[in-house]
C-alpha cells in the first residue's frame, strides 16, 4: 500500500520515542500502528487477529515502561507484530516469517526488546518471574511484565507461574488480555469464570480493584467497588481466582481505550510492591472489518487484500495430509464406536473440527493443556475406549512425562495422530517436529508409523485402530501430499514390515516417512548414471524392542 | 538384516533429528554384529542446529535431505568419483 500515511509512527524507530508523545498524539500513534500492521500482514501473511487486538496495549506499554530496561514478555508471542513495529524492526516488517526475515514471534537472538522468545503457549509468567527475581538478585534490573490471553492463561505452566510468584510476593505484572477466545471458542471453566466477572461488572460502573488502589476512586465508585469484591468472594470459586494465587487483581479495564489503559499503567508503575495481574478486555481482530468478521478472528491468515480481506489462496492438486487424516478417522469411527478423538484446543489445525461436527459427543477439545490431555487419553484407553490423541509434534512435547509415565509404562493402546511432523517452514524452530521419533520411539513396547505419503497414512489410521497391544504413534508432515490414488478404505498394515519400492544390488535405502519422495528422485538420478544399483526400501513401521523382533520386520 | 547382508551399504533418511529411526537401526545392526563383519553405513538426519525459518524445501535443503543431496550421499558412500555434481 503506496498510499499509506503514518507521519506519526515515522518519528517512532524505539520506544524511546514514544515518551515525547502526548496522550492525545499516542492515540493517533495506535491508529497508524494499526494501519501499518494491517498493511505489512496482508504483504506476509501471518498471524493478524492477535496483534490487531494488542495495538493500544502494545503502545501504552512501551510509553509508559521503560524497555528494555524493563522486560516486555508476549506469551505465545504471534501478538507481537505492533511491538516489532515500534522497536526498530518497522524497516523490516514486511520480511516476517520468510527466509532470512523477521521471526513471526519474539525472538531473543533477533532484538533486545524481546528478551524473551516464545511461540508454545503460557510461558510468559514463568519467565517474567525469572527476570523479576534475578533483578532482585542483582542480575538485570527492571520491571518484568508479562502479556498473557486468556487463553494461555488456561493452561497449567500459567497456574504454576502465579502460584510461585504469588509466594515469593516480588513486584511483578501480569497483564490478561482477555479477548474471550485463543484461536478457536474458549473451553473450560476457567472461561466462565472469566465471562462471569465481566458480565457482571458492567465496566463503566464497577471496578474491582486491589486492596491498595481503592482509595484512588471517588467515593461512590468505591461503594461499587467494595460491592462487586464480596460479591466475587462469594463465589463457588473461593474468593477471586487471582487474588487466592496472591496476586492484586485490577480491572477489567477497556484494552482498546489509552484513557483507561495510560493512568493505570502509570498508576501500577508507581505504586506496585507485590505481583499485579491487570485484566484487561480486548477484541482479537479489532479495527479490521474482515477480522472482526472472520469465525477465528483472522487468527492466522494467508497474504490478503487490504480493502476487500480476501485472502490468497494457493491451489493444491493432492488433499492435506490433516484432512486425510481426520476424514479416515471419521470413517472409522462410523464402524466403530468406540474410537473417540482429543485435541488440545487445535480442531481445525489438526483436522478434529470434522470429526466433532460428527461425533461432537466423542470429540474432546480440552483446551491449551497436552499433559492432560495425553493422561485423559490414557484412562479412555483403560475404561475401554480407541481414543485417538491428536497433537503436533512440537506440542506433544508438552505432554511427554504422561507418554512415559501413563501411556507407555501401563501400556495403555492410546493412538498418537502426530501431525507437522518434520521440518514446518515459516514457523521455524520453535514448531520443528524434529523430535518425535527419537523421543517416542525409545519408549518400549510403543510402535511409531511414519506416512510415507497419503494414501499409506489411511492405512495407518486402520492400523492404529486395530492394534490395541499398547500404544501406536503416526507421523505425518504439514502440508499437502503427492499425489497418489486413494484407497477407498484403509487396511491395516502388518506392523514391522517394509516395503519395497525399487530392487537393486549396491545400495539399500531405508527410508521412512515423507522423505520417500526424494530418496525416489535420487534414486532416478542415479540410474541415470548407471553403474550404481540400490533399492529402496520403505519400513512402515517400527517396532523398537528386542533385536530379534526389528531383524524378523526387516527380513519380511 | 537381510537388506545388510546382500547390500554394499546402507543408509537411513528420516525427517527428524538424531536418536531416532537410523539410529535403532544402527543399534540393532550393532547388536547383530554386522558391521563386525563390515557395512557401509550412514544415516540421514537433520543437522545438530535449530534451522531457521524459510520454505520447508529450503531447509531441508538446509538439512541436507534434497534428491540432489540423497544422491550425493549415496555416491559419497560408495566411493564413486564424481564430476560436477552439484553439491
Amino acid at each position: 500500500m503506496t498510499d499509506l500515511k503514518t507521519p506519526l509512527l515515522d518519528r517512532v524507530n524505539l520506544p524511546s520515542d514514544l515518551k515525547g508523545l502526548s496522550d492525545r498524539e499516542l492515540r493517533q500513534l495506535a491508529d497508524e500502528l494499526r494501519a501499518e500492521t494491517i498493511s505489512a500482514v496482508s504483504v506476509t501473511g501471518g498471524h493478524l487477529g492477535a496483534g490487531l487486538g494488542v495495538v493500544e496495549l502494545t503502545v501504552a506499554i512501551h510509553a509508559v515502561f521503560d524497555t528494555p530496561r524493563d522486560k516486555l514478555i508476549w506469551d505465545v508471542g504471534h501478538q507481537c507484530y505492533p511491538h516489532k513495529i515500534l522497536t526498530g524492526r518497522r524497516d523490516r516488517i514486511r520480511t516476517l516469517r520468510m527466509e532470512g526475515g523477521l521471526s513471526g514471534f519474539t525472538k531473543r537472538s533477533e532484538s533486545p526488546y524481546d528478551p524473551f522468545g516464545a511461540a508454545h503457549s503460557s510461558t510468559s509468567i514463568s519467565a517474567a518471574l525469572g527476570f523479576a527475581m534475578a533483578a532482585e538478585l542483582g542480575g538485570d534490573p527492571g520491571d518484568a511484565i508479562a502479556v498473557i490471553g486468556d487463553g494461555a492463561m488456561s493452561a497449567g505452566m500459567a497456574f504454576e507461574a502465579m502460584n510461585n510468584a504469588g509466594h515469593l510476593g516480588q513486584r511483578l505484572f501480569v497483564i490478561l488480555n482477555d479477548n474471550e477466545m485463543s484461536i478457536a471458542p474458549p473451553v473450560g471453566a476457567l472461561s466462565a469464570y472469566l465471562s462471569k466477572l465481566y458480565a457482571e461488572a458492567p465496566m463503566q460502573d464497577l471496578k474491582q480493584v486491589a486492596k491498595g488502589f481503592l482509595g484512588l476512586l471517588p467515593p461512590p465508585l468505591q461503594e461499587g467497588a467494595k460491592r462487586a469484591k464480596d460479591m466475587l468472594k462469594g463465589m463457588a470459586v473461593g474468593g477471586t481466582l487471582f487474588e487466592s494465587l496472591g496476586f492484586s487483581y485490577l480491572g477489567p479495564i477497556d484494552g482498546h481505550d489509552l484513557d483507561q489503559l495510560l493512568p493505570v499503567l502509570r498508576t501500577v508503575k508507581a505504586r506496585a510492591d507485590g505481583p499485579m495481574l491487570i485484566h484487561v478486555l480486548t477484541k482479537k481482530g479489532k479495527g479490521y472489518a474482515p477480522a472482526e468478521a472472520a469465525r477465528d478472528k483472522g487468527h492466522a491468515t494467508a497474504k490478503f487484500d487490504v480493502l476487500t480481506g480476501v485472502q490468497v489462496k494457493a491451489a493444491s492438486n493432492a488433499p492435506s495430509y490433516t484432512k486425510v487424516f481426520a476424514q479416515s478417522l471419521v470413517a472409522e469411527a462410523e464402524r466403530d464406536e468406540k474410537i473417540v478423538a482429543i485435541t488440545a484446543a487445535m480442531p481445525d489445525g489438526t483436522g478434529l473440527n470434522l470429526f466433532q461436527d460428527r461425533f461432537p459427543k466423542r470429540c474432546f477439545d480440552v483446551g491449551i493443556a497436552e499433559q492432560h490431555a495425553v493422561t485423559f487419553s490414557a484412562a479412555l484407553a483403560a475404561g475401554g475406549m480407541k481414543p485417538f490423541c491428536a497433537l503436533y509434534s512440537t506440542f506433544l512435547q508438552r505432554g511427554y512425562d504422561q507418554v512415559v509415565h501413563d501411556v507407555a509404562i501401563q501400556r495403555l493402546p492410546v493412538r498418537f495422530a502426530i501431525d507437522r511432523a518434520g521440518l514446518v517452514g515459516a514457523d521455524g524452530a520453535t514448531h520443528a517436529g524434529a523430535f518425535d521419533v527419537a523421543f517416542m520411539a525409545n519408549l518400549p513396547g510403543i510402535v511409531v508409523m511414519a506416512a510415507a505419503d497419503e494414501a499409506e497414512l489411511v492405512h495407518m489410521v486402520a492400523t492404529a485402530v486395530a492394534h490395541d497391544a499398547g500404544p501406536i504413534a503416526f507421523r505425518f508432515p504439514r502440508g499437502d501430499g503427492v499425489g497418489v490414488e486413494m484407497p477407498a478404505r484403509g487396511v491395516p498394515l502388518e506392523i514391522g514390515k517394509g516395503r519395497v519400492i525399487r530392487e537393486g544390488s549396491r545400495v539399500a535405502i531405508l527410508s521412512f516417512g515423507t522423505r520417500l519422495a526424494e530418496v525416489l528422485k535420487a534414486a532416478e538420478a542415479l540410474e541415470a548414471r548407471g553403474g550404481v544399483g540400490h533399492r529402496r526400501r520403505r519400513p512402515l513401521c517400527q517396532t523398537p524392542g528386542p533385536g530379534p523382533d526389528l531383524a524378523a520386520g526387516r527380513r519380511a | 538384516m537381510q537388506l545388510a547382508a546382500g547390500h554394499e551399504a546402507l543408509i537411513t533418511v528420516e525427517e527428524g533429528a538424531v536418536g531416532g529411526f537410523g539410529s535403532h537401526v544402527a543399534q540393532l545392526l550393532a547388536d547383530e554384529g554386522v558391521f563386525d563383519r563390515g557395512l557401509k553405513y550412514r544415516s540421514m538426519v537433520l543437522p545438530d542446529i535449530f534451522i531457521d525459518q524459510a520454505s520447508p524445501e529450503a531447509m531441508y535443503r538446509v538439512a541436507g535431505m534434497e534428491a540432489a543431496q540423497i544422491e550425493a550421499k549415496v555416491l559419497a558412500v560408495l566411493g564413486v568419483a564424481v564430476v560436477g555434481l552439484r553439491a
